[in-house]
């Protein structure tokens, strides 16, 4: 079966890779082993796609899902390359496996993108987040990133354990465990307490209010290219599930349901841009400012309809570039084997002068984050306006515009702190080569679609149709 | 019929083995537990579950725990540490309350005419059977779930290079 291709040639890759690193410890062969494997299950998509149509009883695959599975394998692609020139700092850490725990974890956010009942779903959100503790707590001489690694296993085995009892309370209910028969659930109060526990589960994943308390230590302890896929991955498997589900009959929230969404959307973002404001640790403010684009993502699941689900999923796409710029940038200043990454506005003095290619990547990514333009964050934002203006969702979209002006004092103070002068340069960390290559590729998207954004919205639109 | 009890006892136990202070009689508390939840399965029909219950948890974790707790102090004090926790009666609540589950199993057991309560009775076969042939994608995935934490345990856990 064609159509589950792209997982198909993942798993393989990852046998190969087990493989390869049993046969040569050399961390460069097993970037490019991983990075082929990225790209070869890419290139399966299209055709993929084209197979015959099949009601799999596992997997949903739908153009929604290839999209997403897309966006996936590339910021997967992206962070392999990242990691093979961020790793080379570190002398007396073996590399090869971070690039085994990146391509499982891939695979796991794959199998939750796509999944159509609780079992794959479960499988697919375990394999990814523990993958994922291992890549968090991997430079072991960093006594923070240990302690951000145990911080997301015992959170994320609290979540796990919420998303299991709301499943088991909605099998109870509905006797099924596809997704679609859950969420049709009678409306009684076993099944209304299953899908809460199931919200509560998903909310710590997407880390919007008030299940966020975990976000600053992890992020801020994570290595540069663990933080961004941290940042990014599960959050793009998570928004897939939760737009299939609200694209299924019978998923229509009551309006109480409604009203509490309403209300963690508006505290995500007003919580995340606040709470960043006083922070001087450039990955703690990416990690508040994840919570409020979650805010204002979930503006636009609420928004629903067509206009809606298109600006979910073109976010996301641009929330992924942007948050890959940003902690690319924070990666490539960085020595995997010094005590910290170069995470501090301090690091990032007079960025201006001393590389002024890597100040201007990160100047465009922190203008899309603020939703400025040329970036496509800009376009992206605009678009959950016309979205939640469409839905007349007035005080919603009033909340996003006034969070997005807090937001713009720390994404300048920022853009300043690398244009003044005084500052002695920050110690170059090599070259990286292949974080810089990364660099190139995603400002250049994320200029080009930001001032032409036409092709991205077709795709999209041709995705989701 | 006895579901509530069993019930009850995990939910009791588990609250001891989380307040204590005491690490090795926290495990003991948790192997009570997870003795009493497999009576819950098998009271719900799922007796394969039950045994696997009893078997991997109860059996194969939990002692390997205690192995490690136990070599984590390996000295003299602790040793002597380690006798002041088993004098006096402090063993009777434990073996009192799992001598419960058994006496509850044992009537359950030579009372089959006792009516089961309602719930689909699943048995080791048709687990089996499903695993290896609907679901084996599941299987295969659950093994991409052990690989990443054994992958990343082994990482974590290797001695530093000098």
């Amino acid at each position: 079966m064609i159509q589950a291709a792209p997982l198909a040639v993942q798993g393989i890759f990852v046998a190969v890779l087990l493989a390869a690193v049993a046969i040569r410890r050399s961390a460069p062969l097993a970037a490019a082993v991983t990075g082929v494997g990225f790209v070869a299950a890419l290139c399966t998509i299209p055709a993929a796609m084209h197979g015959a149509a099949i009601a799999g009883e596992q997997f949903d695959l739908s153009g929604a899902t290839y999209g997403f599975w897309a966006v996936i394998l590339s910021v997967g692609f992206l962070l392999s390359v990242m990691g093979s020139g961020y790793w080379r700092g570190a002398k007396n850490l073996p590399a090869e496996e971070f690039f085994i725990l990146l391509l499982v974890a891939t695979l796991g956010a794959c199998v939750l993108a796509a999944a159509k009942d609780v079992l794959f779903l479960f499988l697919g959100l375990e394999t990814m987040t523990l993958a994922m503790i291992g890549m968090i707590a991997y430079p072991r001489h960093r006594p923070e990133a240990a302690e951000a690694g145990i911080k997301y296993l015992i959170l994320s085995a609290m979540s796990s354990a919420f998303l299991l009892f709301g499943f088991g309370l909605l099998e109870l209910a509905t006797g099924s465990l596809g997704l679609a028969d859950v969420l049709a659930a009678p409306n009684t109060p076993m099944a209304v307490a299953g899908l809460a526990m199931v919200g509560v589960a998903a909310g710590f994943k997407l880390s919007v209010v008030p299940f966020h308390i975990w976000v600053p230590d992890v992020y801020a302890g994570a290595p540069a290219p663990s933080g961004a896929f941290l940042a990014v991955v599960p959050k793009l498997a998570v928004l897939a599930v939760i737009l299939r589900a609200t694209g299924l009959p019978g998923a229509a929230l009551a309006p109480g349901a409604l009203h509490v969404v309403s209300v963690v959307a508006a505290l995500s973002m007003l919580a995340g841009n606040l709470l960043a404001l006083q922070q001087q640790n450039v990955k703690r403010i990416l990690g508040f400012s994840s919570i409020a684009h979650l805010g204002y993502l979930l503006v636009a699941i609420l928004a629903a309809g067509e206009v809606g689900r298109v600006a979910v999923v073109f976010y996301a796409v641009t929330y992924a570039l942007t948050m890959v710029a940003a902690f690319g940038v924070l990666a490539v200043l960085s020595n995997a084997g010094a005590a910290r990454d170069a995470e501090t506005i301090a690091d990032l003095r007079g960025l201006f002068w001393s590389r002024p290619g890597l100040a201007a990547v990160m100047t465009l990514a922190l203008l899309s984050l603020a939703g400025m333009p040329p970036a496509i964050g800009f376009i992206a934002k605009m678009y959950i306006f016309a979205a939640g203006v469409h839905q007349e969702l007035w005080w919603l979209v009033g909340t996003m515009i006034a969070s997005s002006v807090i937001g713009l004092f720390y994404y300048l103070s920022m853009i300043l702190a690398m244009a003044q002068r005084q500052a002695p340069a920050p110690a170059a960390a090599g070259m990286q080569a292949g974080g810089r290559l990364v660099l190139g590729v995603v400002s250049l998207a994320v200029l080009v679609l930001g001032v032409a954004p036409e092709p991205l919205i077709a795709l999209v639109k041709a995705m989701l149709g | 019929m006895i579901f509530w009890p069993a019930a009850l006892l995990a939910v009791v136990t588990t609250a001891i083995a989380v307040t204590g202070k005491n690490p090795v009689h926290a495990l003991l508390w948790f192997v009570i537990s997870l003795l009493a939840m497999a009576v819950v399965f098998f009271e719900l029909g799922a007796a394969f579950a039950a045994a696997l219950e009893v078997i991997v948890y109860a059996g194969a974790i939990v002692v390997l725990f205690l192995f490690v707790v136990m070599m984590l102090s390996l000295d003299k004090a602790a040793a002597l540490r380690e006798e002041s926790w088993t004098k006096g009666p402090v063993w009777l609540l434990p073996v009192g309350f799992t001598g419960m589950l058994g006496v509850a199993l044992a009537w359950q057991m030579l009372n089959t005419a006792l009516p089961a309560r309602p719930g689909r009775a699943v048995l080791p076969a048709a687990v089996g059977l499903k695993l290896f042939s609907t679901d084996f994608l599941a299987v295969e995935m659950a093994s991409l779930l052990l690989l990443a934490g054994l992958v990343a345990a082994f990482h974590l856990a290797r001695e530093a290079q000098k």
